[in-house]
């Protein structure tokens, strides 16, 4: 809801004017909206004022003072009716009395109730939503009308009682957005920022707040690192800008927070996306990749709410990928050289991604208090969700509790004090995974489906026990099938998947408290003091096991790591708002102080006996595998920022901002940087020439903006130093010594990454403002992107040091476009899209010198290349399969007439040209509907799992069905190879991986009125629901949506945890 | 708002502006300098370890692990189809020119007035050229730097081999006079850089450059010293109780006592060998019951060609044999098992079983891992390579008479008595002799590649391996250097390469 000042003050000098116009321009110096019946203001004659900055209220009372009208002021409006004394005179002919409430059962006061047949009489609704209206006659046609809801009509048909519920309009121009320390009207905002609100996120099933950003405004890309419950999930706003950690500045209640995984998505009430400079730019320091605001829900004055939310679902594994069965291994391996003879009367087939998966149950409860005052307002909340692994069970299950206290007190006329609270507590299996080696769904591809998952042949496990060794077991005490073709580091991923015992705890607190003065009328001076504290404890052991000596141990060791973030940010801030006759100014000057610090301890230790009891460290008497380690993290920054914002008659809108940042981790003579952004905006339909009907609202947008980013900074670039970390060497005794180098190079030069964006945009909405539309042209260019800088071998040193190394340019066009309506027979629907493009590309690299990020198997993948997408993928060209031999045909790229490594070139890059989203949603009587889809395009991965080491590793089926299989077969894969580079370091392992997912499809039901007053709730709604179910894509491996922990390694996919589609069920209930 | 809110100290680091000003701090940087070569021949960056580059290319091993297909890196440098991006000579390039960056870090900063500096200053002269010397060895001109680069981009082309050798011959010369006999080291500190470590490396850089009347003195030298004498029995050369032994010279240490578990550390920087867990015979299956003759299953890389093993079985002797290899045969005869449907690169499998350097259970730790805790000690330079070398330079010189006495102390440790069919060889007939002993002596510790392509034999010997002349012996300079150096293009690569 808007946050108006109820100090309003006014200058205007009429005389004998109408009240209509002077109602016009209260209206426009205050923002505050009249509401009467022509028939209470019909006989006034004309007025005179003259007042010089009084109170809004003062002003009424003078302007009325000699009329037989009263007013009342409710939120924003001014409603007006007649004296007692005056409605007396009206004649009475048939009285007609209600209630108009919306559709939470909640009253509405002021709706405007007009006779249609004779407009000038009407009145509006109490404050408890009552009202009572003396009709002309019983037949008459009554109109009611209030700003932001449909208008209705009905027939009296010589009803006595009528009770009318009001839907909110499609859309509510005078929204306010929540933008950098402060509020904008919607209307006067010049910058490009998206929203989200409460309503699109309760519908969501996943517990992580981004998810609910993904698919829902164009430019922003949510990218999950991992389909297994709890993973983190990346955002990229308007491309990858930045060489490292390219997320954007999360800014919750005003304090910044590293993540946002911690929250209830139920506890939100808006999210709002900066993607422009301009406005990110207040942000300066770390705004480069955009900027997140979180503003969580408070209570409301006067109406005490209580609200639970309750979701159940099943997930279920959704994957294309699908491998080789026993007998297309058989002949694959068998044409590609090897014996495949599996042992004498077993007859295994199995599938191991079935083998891993499972239907798992996940749930979530959110319960929330919140009402409020005259002067306090105050929201408690708790949730709690747990949620399994479709992959591993109860071994990936994520747990989360959080609970929320929200308050706003006006202690004084002049001071307002409040405090955002929430604490959460979660815990979360975590499962190896992303790794060539050792990850359970990486071992589910790899494993041959000769291998059963119980192991019969007890000779084997025999000769394992005879040598020393453990086999694993499960909790029957069955042995697990040991691998009959599959060599190495791979095992039976089943085994693992039961085994593994790696749990990370952690416990956030985030809370700001603020204070804001308000010692002048427009003047805000706010004080706030948030904290972030994260406690994160990771234990980890593993029982003894034998697969193969790649696959063994021998020792129950107990691990543990102890992480401290606290974060503390002060923040200073004073605006100011003055308006005057058409002139809208508001001031913005502030500063803040940030300090960071995070250390952190490791512990590992051999444990008593097996079991997740022993898995302390006090229990074991031999301390020769005792390790300790730890560390400590400290940085500090402060900022200056100011910014102002004017608008002439809401029609003509400019905004400048400069912010000044000081930050520890820069070198001393770099520290210091500004970042000046400007933005414009005309909002054309305001224009009295403007006359085109059907277009209610068309604005025109401009911005160009700086921000700054220094999340990949490993600080003291600039001090030579030597260190002793991890450097020891034994004596011919094995008494070690510790050592000393000098690791890495200085870099004084060390400064900000500055991001610099160029935004134009349109808004436009027509017809009633059912039609939405806007259009957004981006250019984003990030110079002096830092990065670890990898010096050439020769220089000798071990480590890299952080440098300004390039620049990469983003540039996209994004579309959003919305149909809204409700028919005449009461279907209410809205049809939303939104269309971005995306370019990448890296324009500059320091020296020239390409540097290499992700490896695979040894060899540099992925580059950071001018003149190439960011860290796109490096390997062999094919030119499809030679009929004749059944090799790949690699392409001579370099034309020497040979092929060799120097012929490696982009094959693939993991960035998308095309993001879109779509939601259809519809609501009829009780019943509603939603429908939700996202998707990309142009987006490669790099197949990047297989093992070329191990050659009776499994394969996808692709690789057999597609196979060469003869002289003059023009097949798409080549002759089965288990080895060659050219096959595996080529574009045969690169896929198209754009997708298309229907994220939800959702049907509710809304209980009756009738029904849910008897048992004293205000509205109960439940709703059935089918998540993340359908996927179209043609890629092939586990998810197309292949994210990574690693920055540059975004798309090469080691064998993920894909997304699960799920099946759920919801209730909500209101009291 | 002061700046010095934004002023932090960095944790755990050492101001270099106030460091090696102290004894403990200069002995603390050369520490820094071994471990780096630790590092290099352990695995840093996945097994691209020294003891794979320097070995695998010779006749005496083949790359084995579980298929042709194990670490490409690896087999790529046993089949002479490695190319200039293959990983293992990037990063041993690496490994080399970190010693150089240490060493220089400590010339050109310690201050003259520490009680060792002297000293310390020796040590690190002694490694810049060891690293130095194996550079220009493997890749012929290199990039020079005797002070390190200050600036965060590299422009620094290749520099001349002579430039190389003459910095190096200045770096050896001045250690010389400077360090100590191994005799006069501390108990404790006899792992360190000697005098007589600095005076056999000297020499072999002279003979590799073929200047033989420099080199037999220096190694003649060494053989005088008597801080060093031949080991009595040849196969405990390798185990750890003769760590700093009397045939020690220059050796790089590992320790058990820090008890890795399979959670790493897997960059290197492990305490322990990993590189002989690679080395042992291959289990899961391949072979088994290695007790009977005393080892214990390893991943079966850098294994022993047939040629070599027919060689060793037929001319080592009986204990060079033994401790070099054992064959099939003898194998299941003493009980073992060979299964080939077991996992195993059977095409690397000639028939005899990989013992030196490899998995004898007692150089483990008791209690811990024993896969990732070896700490047998890689021997760089022991004496009976010295006195082959130095029979060599002799011999070369026409000072065959000084020649076959060491030849024959080498092959009476070897448990030869009868010396009548050799010790009358002068000259060339006598060079073969000399070359067949390093080939007994030293197989499988490395040495065998870098002798043949001095000697001009890689041809001869490599030829169906798939060695080319004019190309083959020397390394492609790595692409990552290429593209990092701005003083480097891909014109500047070595013959064959580009």
């Amino acid at each position: 809801t808007s946050t108006y000042s109820q100090e309003a003050t006014l200058s205007m000098k009429r005389s004998n004017v109408s009240i209509e116009q002077i109602i016009e321009d209260i209206e426009k110096q205050t923002g505050y909206t009249f509401l009467y019946n022509q028939q209470v203001i019909d006989n006034l004659d004309v007025l005179s004022l003259d007042v010089e900055g009084e109170e809004l209220l003062e002003v009424l009372d003078q302007l009325f003072a000699s009329t037989s009208i009263s007013y009342r002021v409710i939120d924003t409006q001014i409603v007006l009716t007649k004296s007692p004394e005056a409605i007396s005179l009206i004649q009475q002919e048939h009285t007609l009395s209600g209630v108009v409430t919306d559709v939470n059962g909640d009253p509405i006061p002021g709706v405007t109730i007009v006779e249609q047949e004779n407009p000038s009489n009407g009145t509006i609704t109490a404050i408890d939503g009552t009202y009572t209206i003396t009709l002309s006659s019983p037949d008459a046609t009554v109109n009611y009308s209030f700003v932001g809801f449909e208008p209705q009509t009905i027939q009296v048909a010589g009803k006595a009682s009528v009770d009318i519920t009001m839907v909110e309009e499609a859309i509510d121009m005078d929204e306010v957005v929540v933008v950098g320390y402060g509020v904008q009207r919607k209307s006067v905002v010049t910058a490009a920022i998206s929203s989200v609100k409460a309503e699109e996120l309760e519908k969501v099933s996943n517990g992580r707040v981004e998810h609910a950003i993904q698919g829902r405004t164009a430019g922003v890309a949510v990218l999950p690192t991992s389909g297994a419950p709890g993973a983190s999930v990346k955002i990229r706003i308007r491309g990858t800008g930045s060489n490292g950690n390219s997320n954007p500045l999360y800014i919750v209640d005003g304090m910044k927070t590293g993540s946002i995984d911690d929250l209830d998505p139920n506890d939100i009430a808006s999210m709002e996306i900066l993607k422009d400079a301009a406005s990110a730019a207040i942000y300066g320091t770390e705004g480069a990749n955009g900027v997140v605001l979180i503003t969580t829900k408070s209570g409301t004055k006067g109406k005490a709410k209580i609200e639970y939310n309750f979701q159940y679902g099943i997930q279920n594994l959704a994957t294309n990928a699908e491998m080789m069965n026993a007998s297309q291994y058989k002949q694959f391996m068998e044409e590609a050289g090897e014996t495949i003879t599996p042992p004498a009367g077993e007859n295994y087939d199995t599938d191991w991604l079935d083998e891993i998966s499972e239907a798992a149950p996940m749930q979530r409860h959110s319960l929330s208090f919140s009402g409020g005052t005259e002067k306090s307002t105050y929201l408690l909340s708790g949730s709690y969700l747990k949620q399994d692994g479709a992959i591993g069970g109860e071994h990936a299950r994520f747990e989360r509790y959080t609970f929320r206290i929200n308050t706003k007190n006006e202690v004084a006329d002049w001071l307002e004090v409040g405090n955002n609270l929430n604490f959460s507590h979660s815990s979360r299996n975590i499962l190896p995974e992303d790794d060539e080696y050792r990850s359970i769904v990486n071992s589910a591809l790899l494993m041959d489906p000769y291998t059963p998952v119980i192991e019969s042949d007890m000779s084997r496990i025999d000769a394992i026990i005879a040598d020393g060794n453990t086999p694993l077991q499960n909790a029957n005490g069955d042995y697990y099938g040991l691998n009959r073709f599959v060599t190495g580091e791979t095992a039976n991923p089943v085994a693992f998947m039961e085994n593994t015992h790696n749990k990370e705890i952690r416990d956030k607190l985030l809370a700001s408290f603020y204070g804001t003065l308000k010692p002048l009328e427009g003047l805000n001076i706010t004080s706030r003091l948030g904290l972030e504290l994260t406690y994160v404890t990771r234990k980890e052991w593993s029982p003894k096991y034998y697969f193969s000596s790649e696959r063994s141990n021998n020792l129950n060791i107990a691990q543990d790591w102890v992480d401290k973030y606290y974060k503390a940010l002060w923040e200073n801030f004073a605006s100011y708002n003055k308006k005057f006759d058409n002139h809208d100014f508001t001031l913005l000057g502030g500063m803040s102080y940030e300090e960071y610090t995070h250390p952190n301890y490791y512990m590992k230790s051999e444990m008593p006996k097996e079991g997740e009891q022993y898995a302390y460290h006090d229990y074991y008497a031999d301390r020769d595998n005792n390790m300790v380690g730890g560390n400590l993290e400290e940085n500090t920054k402060v900022s200056y920022f100011g910014r102002l914002s004017y608008n002439y008659a809401s029609k003509y809108m400019l905004e400048a901002s400069l912010r000044r940042d000081g930050a520890s981790v820069l070198p001393e003579d770099n520290r210091w940087a500004s970042f000046a952004a400007v933005s414009a905006g005309w909002l054309i339909s305001q224009e009295d020439f403007w006359s085109v009907e059907a277009i209610d609202y068309l604005k025109l947008r401009g911005s160009w903006g700086q921000n700054g980013s220094i999340f990949n900074v490993n600080p003291f670039a600039d001090m030579a130093f030597w260190t002793s970390q991890n450097i020891n060497y034994p004596n011919e005794d094995e008494v070690l010594s510790g050592g000393s180098r000098s690791p890495r190079p200085t870099n004084p030069n060390l400064g900000w990454e500055t991001s610099e964006q160029t935004n134009f945009g349109v808004d436009m909405r027509a017809f009633n403002s059912k039609l939405n539309f806007s259009v957004d042209y981006y250019v984003k260019e990030t110079e002096g992107l830092i990065k670890g800088n990898r010096m050439a071998g020769s220089a000798g040193f071990g480590e890299d040091v952080s440098a300004n190394l390039g620049t990469v340019k983003n540039s996209g066009l994004e579309f959003e476009l919305g149909w809204r309506n409700t028919t005449s027979f009461g279907l209410k629907y809205g049809v939303n899209f939104n269309i971005s493009t995306l370019k990448n590309e890296v324009t500059e690299v320091l020296d020239d010198t390409p540097q290499p990020g992700a490896n695979v198997r040894g060899f540099n993948m992925t580059w950071f290349e001018e003149g190439y997408p960011i860290y796109y993928f490096k390997g062999y060209k094919t030119a499809g399969i030679d009929p004749a031999t059944g090799e790949p045909i690699v392409v001579d790229v370099n034309d020497d007439g040979e092929i060799t490594a120097s012929d490696q070139t982009n094959i693939g890059d993991p960035h998308p040209d095309l993001l879109y989203g779509a939601t259809f949603n519809m609501e009829y009587k009780n019943f509603d509907f939603n429908l939700f889809m996202q998707g990309m395009s142009g987006n490669d991965v790099f197949m990047a799992w297989f093992r070329t080491d191990r050659k009776l590793s499994n394969k996808p089926s692709f690789f057999y069905t597609d196979r060469w299989t003869g002289p003059g077969d023009n097949a798409s894969m080549p002759a089965p190879d288990n080895t060659s580079d050219y096959v595996y370091r080529s574009d045969l392992v690169v896929q198209d991986a754009s997708y298309m997912r229907i994220k939800q499809i959702q049907l509710g039901y809304t209980l009756p009125k009738s029904l849910t007053e008897k048992i004293k709730l205000q509205r109960v709604r439940a709703f059935v629901s089918l998540d993340d179910y359908f996927t179209f894509t043609k890629y092939e491996g586990m998810d197309p949506e292949a994210g990574s922990n690693e920055d540059n390694r975004q798309g090469i996919d080691k064998g993920l945890y894909p997304t699960t589609k799920k099946v759920m069920f919801g209730l909500n209930v209101n009291f | 708002c002061s700046d010095s809110v934004l002023d932090k100290t960095p944790i755990g680091q050492f101001n270099s502006a106030d460091y090696l000003t102290t004894e403990e701090e200069a002995e603390a940087a050369i520490i820094g300098v071994y471990d780096y070569l630790q590092i290099g021949y352990n695995n840093y960056g996945d097994w691209s370890s020294i003891f794979f580059v320097k070995g695998l290319q010779g006749d005496d091993l083949n790359t084995g692990g579980g298929s042709s297909a194990d670490q490409p890196k690896l087999q790529q440098l046993n089949s002479f189809t490695y190319e200039y991006d293959n990983p293992a000579l990037k990063d041993v390039w690496h490994s080399f020119y970190k010693i150089v960056n240490a060493s220089n870090a400590i010339l050109n900063t310690i201050s003259p007035e520490l009680d060792n500096a002297e000293q310390i200053s020796a040590e690190a002269k002694f490694f810049r050229a060891y690293a130095y010397f194996e550079l220009v060895t493997m890749w012929g001109d290199v990039p020079f730097y005797t002070v390190n680069t200050t600036e965060i981009s590299v422009d620094n082309p290749r520099a001349d081999k002579t430039t190389i050798y003459n910095q190096i011959h200045k770096d050896l010369a001045e250690a010389i006079a400077v360090l100590p006999v191994k005799d006069d080291l501390a108990e404790g500190l006899k792992f360190r850089i000697s005098k007589g470590a600095a005076q056999a490396l000297k020499g072999k850089v002279y003979l590799y450059q073929e200047d033989y009347a420099s080199a037999h003195p220096l190694l003649q030298a060494v053989i005088d010293d008597d801080s060093y004498s031949l080991t009595e029995d040849y196969s405990t050369i390798w185990l750890k109780g003769e760590r700093a032994g009397s045939e020690s010279i220059f050796e790089v240490l590992y320790s058990s006592k820090n008890a890795h578990d399979w959670g790493g550390p897997w960059d290197g920087t492990a305490e322990s060998n990993f590189i002989v867990q690679l080395c042992g015979p291959r289990g899961d299956n391949s072979f088994n019951d290695l007790d009977v003759i005393g080892y214990t299953n390893g991943w079966g890389f850098n294994v022993p060609t047939g040629k070599f093993g027919d060689l060793l079985q037929a001319e080592a002797g009986a204990e060079r044999y033994t401790t070099s290899t054992i064959s099939e045969a003898e194998f299941v005869a003493a009980g073992g098992e060979v299964n080939r449907s077991g996992n195993n690169n059977w095409d690397a499998f000639e028939g005899y079983i990989r013992l030196k350097y490899s998995t004898i259970p007692s150089e483990t730790s008791e209690g811990g891992v024993k896969e990732v805790n070896w700490n047998t000690p890689f021997k760089l330079i022991r004496l009976s390579d010295v006195m082959l070398m130095a029979a060599e330079a002799y011999n070369r010189d026409g000072m065959d008479a000084q020649a076959v006495p060491l030849i024959r102390d080498v092959r009476e440790r070897a448990g030869f008595t009868d010396h009548s069919a050799w010790e009358t060889l002068t000259g060339d007939p006598l060079f073969d002799i000399i070359k067949k002993e390093r080939a007994l002596e030293l197989a499988f510790e490395g040495h065998r590649f870098w002798d043949l392509v001095r000697w001009g034999d890689a041809t001869t010997e490599l030829g169906t391996r798939g060695f080319t002349a004019g190309k083959n012996e020397i390394f492609p300079i790595p692409q990552e250097e290429i593209d990092l150096n701005a003083g480097i293009s891909i014109e500047d690569q070595n013959p064959g390469y580009n």
